[in-house]
């Protein structure tokens, strides 16, 4: 039966309809199109919650008809929707029609990703004050470990959709002097309750990523003049990213 | 041994919130104005599937909204009525939801919406044959015996019935109850919904119902499609007049019984679902003087 029923929604196949009460076809299709437009309505609002900056810039109509399709390619593998459209930033890239917005599909990428972050466990953090606190104590500045929490990512972008994001969170988004085509590095982590994201320079990227692969200060420092390491860790501290700082 | 088992939980005192007032479907739109005001609600009911994650706001505010007031857990993703063993996976998070908030019931539906790995994210209709009868059983068990206590089963909406069916609606969940010991959550706007689609009498529904196994009640709205020929189990208006009277009628046959006022969607100002609580609470008041007043 549910083979069957699977193929008839996604109109692979009529063989259901053979088994559906009705005084006409017609009216057995038009009982079965309930079905195949809740399938397809319900998961078309949940791309939508899951990517409402998307949704916002490329308007209704034009979201639900790439969702659409997406959703013929891809349906959901878990009935937690939230972790729903894990690949609909790839879909994007090679959807013909969105090829006018070449950087939706990284916008998309940081929406999905900010939402995972916003749904994992709240992380242990060094709050801004017990940070300051024990650098202040520090005896051996080059033996110094900074440890990331977990739910710390970096996100190397062609286009500056982290700005573009950040313009979406006010009620009345605010692009002048958006350069979007200006590549972008960001973190991102957990405040409070919500995933958010912070832009970075290239060095302060780089000096992230080395942090995650050794929390060594020393062996993290970015060769770069322009690299600001008090500034840095002001940032770091202030966005509450360590979950341990020590002398190693 | 499992029927036996749930069956005993017959009985069991419910907790007061949930058994007195009624509740309203908790949605993340009304949060902060529940934590402010702290409404008379008899309990929230919560889609289990929308708080297992493990931190955000959904976690954060369900611990909050559960230190003042009963809860109630819907599934709406186990697939009970599928052809496949059930994600165990998945059952087991639902399961760990329950351990942690302790509902006052949890609820599933007789309805199927995975297939092979996929999610299909609606409730979709199954045939009422012996052989279904048998699988939905061993699912209801199965749940039952993880969750280690009675689960209630909703009556479905639908939108056609099956040529292969060899039972009507009401005999099939009749026969779940019997053989599983579950209990039911009678959605009375489901009643009104598939009725009016297959052309049958409600209250003929109801008569022919298992009604001493219902432990909860929904009321939700609906809509019509675009033919008008369709009531659609939308969930997104308030509760049509004549499920408050099917509503009405219910209670005259079983007396109080716990009810939901259920919203997925086109919110409303909470105090509209408030409303709704409150009218259905005046309905059971006067379904309980009514009983006081009958003679011995």
């Amino acid at each position: 039966m549910q083979n069957q029923f699977n193929a008839a929604l996604f109109k692979q196949s009529d063989e259901l309809v053979n088994d559906i009460k009705g005084h006409s076809t017609e009216e057995r299709i038009q009982r079965l199109n309930v079905y195949r437009n809740n399938v397809h309505v319900s998961l078309q609002t949940a791309l939508g919650d899951i990517f409402p900056v998307c949704k916002q810039l490329v308007g209704e109509d034009f979201f639900n008809a790439m969702a659409h399709e997406y959703i013929e390619q891809n349906r959901p593998t878990s009935p937690i929707l939230s972790e729903y459209g894990g690949n609909f930033s790839d879909f994007i890239a090679n959807f013909p029609p969105a090829q006018a917005l070449p950087y939706l599909s990284s916008l998309c990428e940081l929406e999905y990703r900010l939402l995972q972050l916003t749904n994992t466990a709240e992380p242990k953090t060094l709050s801004l004050e017990a940070a300051q606190q024990t650098l202040s104590q520090v005896q051996h500045p080059e033996a110094l470990a900074l440890h990331l929490n977990a739910q710390c990512q970096l996100m190397h972008s062609p286009f500056s959709v982290g700005a573009l994001y950040l313009a979406h969170q006010q009620p009345e988004p605010n692009l002048k002097g958006l350069q979007i085509s200006a590549p972008e590095y960001l973190l991102l982590t957990k405040a409070g309750l919500y995933g958010c994201c912070y832009p970075l320079s290239e060095a302060e990227y780089h000096f992230i990523n080395a942090l995650k692969q050794n929390p060594n200060l020393s062996h993290a420092l970015p060769d770069d003049d322009g690299f600001d390491l008090g500034q840095t860790l002001a940032r770091l501290m202030t966005w509450q990213v360590f979950d341990d700082i020590n002398e190693s | 041994m499992t029927r036996l088992a749930f069956s005993q939980t017959e009985g069991k005192t419910l907790p007061s919130g949930f058994a007195q007032c009624t509740g309203v479907s908790l949605k993340p739109s009304y949060y902060q104005q529940i934590l402010a005001e702290l409404p008379k609600v008899g309990f929230f009911e919560i889609h289990a599937e929308n708080y297992l994650s493990a931190g955000g706001p959904a976690r954060y505010y369900l611990e909050q909204v559960r230190n003042h007031y009963d809860l109630t857990v819907h599934g709406v993703g186990l697939s009970l009525g599928g052809d496949e063993t059930l994600d165990l996976e998945h059952l087991e998070r639902v399961a760990k939801l329950v351990e942690w908030t302790n509902p006052a019931v949890f609820s599933e539906h007789l309805a199927w919406s995975t297939h092979q790995q996929y999610f299909l994210n609606d409730l979709l209709p199954v045939p009422y044959t012996e052989a279904r009868l048998d699988l939905l059983c061993q699912h209801v068990d199965q749940v039952q015996s993880r969750l280690n206590r009675q689960i209630l089963i909703e009556n479905p909406s639908t939108y056609f019935e099956f040529q292969s069916s060899v039972l009507c609606e009401t005999q099939f969940i009749a026969e779940l109850v019997q053989r599983t010991g579950c209990g039911l959550l009678l959605d009375v706007n489901n009643v009104e919904v598939s009725c009016f689609n297959h052309q049958r009498s409600p209250c003929e529904y109801l008569q022919s119902y298992p009604m001493h196994a219902v432990k909860q009640i929904h009321l939700a709205g609906y809509t019509l499609d675009e033919q008008a020929s369709l009531k659609i189990d939308s969930h997104d208006q308030a509760v049509a007049n004549e499920v408050w009277q099917l509503y009405q009628h219910t209670l005259e046959l079983i007396g109080d019984c716990p009810t939901l006022i259920e919203r997925d969607g086109n919110f409303p100002d909470l105090s509209e679902l408030l409303t709704e609580a409150r009218h259905a609470d005046h309905l059971r008041t006067l379904v309980k003087e009514q009983s006081h007043a009958e003679p011995v």
